[in-house]
């Protein structure tokens, strides 16, 4: 565990900042929203390899602004399990979405995640692509749902490839909502 | 005995046992579970062969994981330590919560065998074993498109994080391959499923399958499932060209059962008899 920081804070990591680290990417997702509104400039981030459980995802701050941010999450009850400081990782893939026609059906990618659509009233026919567990129960969930009506995919799973179908479920959702 | 691995969209649980299809639903011991997607629908299309030519029904080791990674760790655990129980010829890896700490003591657990099974990963399996730098001792890996971009980033923990450098460039097909094999984050057969399906052996291109063309494929759940599933059940059994042939009957489905995107992917299983009749007919 020593080894561990002590690499966190080697100088390799010019310029750090500090990242929250939780259990779920779900909380991750909330707590991030969260302290956006309260005006915090936060982003999420990759942790670095050493603090790495899996399919992680954390929120990266300034850590000047540490022990507000600790004083808000404290008050929201929202207390990561862990909090380090990493160099900045950002997660490119997540402003890309690609989406294509497909005979009276419409799909939308993003990364490795798709999911089709009816054009005609807009039923979710499909969920493809993924890797982590809950990806089959959230397809089940949202199948035959209207997009519009539909729940969040990242309310109802709790991984990245979930995060991933949210982006381009939010995608798809603009471009019906947009007609 | 093929061993199959994975997690299912149930309550947290340990599922161990031979599988059936009974009913139209996979039948694991006492546990009964969906054909509609993920795991179970790739151990249903190995069922299918397997019955299709009397081979030996494959061991399922299911998790029941609905993303707390619970069903990952009673999983984990049972494979780490009893595999051996079992005399794995042939182990597939599939979804699954790509938990690090499990890595490399299943990688010990299978050199601890008398005999190396082959080893095949998909989904989750294959982006554990990719971040933890052990896809080299795997022989097949079956990315998509979206997953190859992410074995070919070797800093990517998981396909949400590949690098814009490699995104924005108009980056061919090769050089992904290429740099998967080379920092050695593929495995020895690497099958990309897409439009165009590609075989690799050890970074040589051996073959390529575009036909029939049913562009309706790619947005249906769970068509990469019946091939990992297909191919584990033909490897098992010794056929030469297995991957090539379940890529090919794959296609074949979607032909006979004309699917569009709004197929639910265990019609495509229940066909899968009636295509292996049809195509081993023809090759005969």
């Amino acid at each position: 565990m020593f080894e561990a920081l002590k690499r966190l804070f080697a100088r390799k990591y010019e310029k750090p900042k500090g990242i929250l680290l939780y259990a779920s990417v779900q909380e991750v997702i909330q707590t991030q929203k969260m302290l956006e509104t309260e005006g915090f400039q936060v982003r999420l981030v990759a942790p670095p390899p050493e603090v790495r459980l899996g399919c992680d995802l954390a929120i990266e701050f300034n850590l000047i602004e540490q022990e507000a941010i600790e004083t808000t999450i404290k008050n929201e009850k929202s207390t990561p399990y862990r909090i380090v400081s990493t160099k900045e990782m950002l997660p490119d893939i997540l402003k890309r979405s690609l989406i294509v026609d497909i005979d009276g059906y419409v799909m939308c990618k993003a990364g490795n995640m798709k999911i089709t659509i009816d054009k005609r009233e807009h039923r979710i026919v499909n969920i493809s692509g993924g890797g982590c567990p809950d990806i089959p129960y959230v397809a089940e969930q949202l199948h035959n749902q209207r997009i519009e009506e539909a729940k969040n995919p990242i309310e109802i799973g709790n991984s990245l490839c979930s995060y991933l179908l949210q982006i381009a479920f939010d995608s798809l959702k603009k471009k019906v909502i947009s007609k | 005995m093929i061993v199959l691995v994975g997690t299912v969209p149930y309550k947290t649980g340990l599922y161990v046992g031979k599988a059936a299809i009974q009913g139209g639903v996979l039948q694991i011991g006492s546990g009964s579970f969906s054909i509609e997607r993920g795991t179970a629908a790739m151990a249903a299309s190995c069922v299918q062969v397997c019955s299709f030519y009397n081979t030996e029904m494959p061991l399922c080791i299911f998790g029941g994981d609905i993303s707390d990674g619970k069903g990952t760790d009673l999983m984990f655990q049972e494979v780490n330590t009893n595999i051996d129980a079992y005399k794995p010829d042939l182990v597939t890896l599939h979804y699954m919560f790509p938990k690090v700490k499990y890595g490399q003591p299943f990688i010990n657990k299978i050199e601890s065998l008398q005999k190396k099974p082959q080893l095949i990963a998909d989904a989750g399996g294959m982006y554990l074993m990719k971040t933890i730098n052990k896809a080299h001792f795997f022989d097949v890996f079956t990315p998509d498109w979206g997953e190859l971009y992410f074995l070919a980033d070797e800093f990517a923990p998981h396909p949400l994080y590949v690098r814009s450098e490699l995104l924005e460039k108009n980056v061919s097909l090769q050089s992904l391959v290429d740099a998967a094999y080379k920092k050695n984050n593929t495995a020895k057969t690497t099958i990309v499923k897409g439009v165009v399906d590609h075989l690799y052996a050890d970074n040589i291109k051996i073959k390529e399958l575009s036909q029939p063309n049913i562009p309706a494929m790619e947005a249906i759940g769970g068509t990469g499932d019946t091939i990992t599933g297909m191919l584990s059940a033909l490897r098992y059994m010794g056929c030469s060209d297995a991957d090539y042939k379940a890529l090919t009957i794959n296609r074949l489905i979607g032909e006979e059962i004309k699917c569009s995107p709004a197929t639910q992917i265990a019609e495509f299983i229940t066909a899968i008899p009636k295509v292996l009749a049809q195509y081993e007919k023809k090759i005969s």
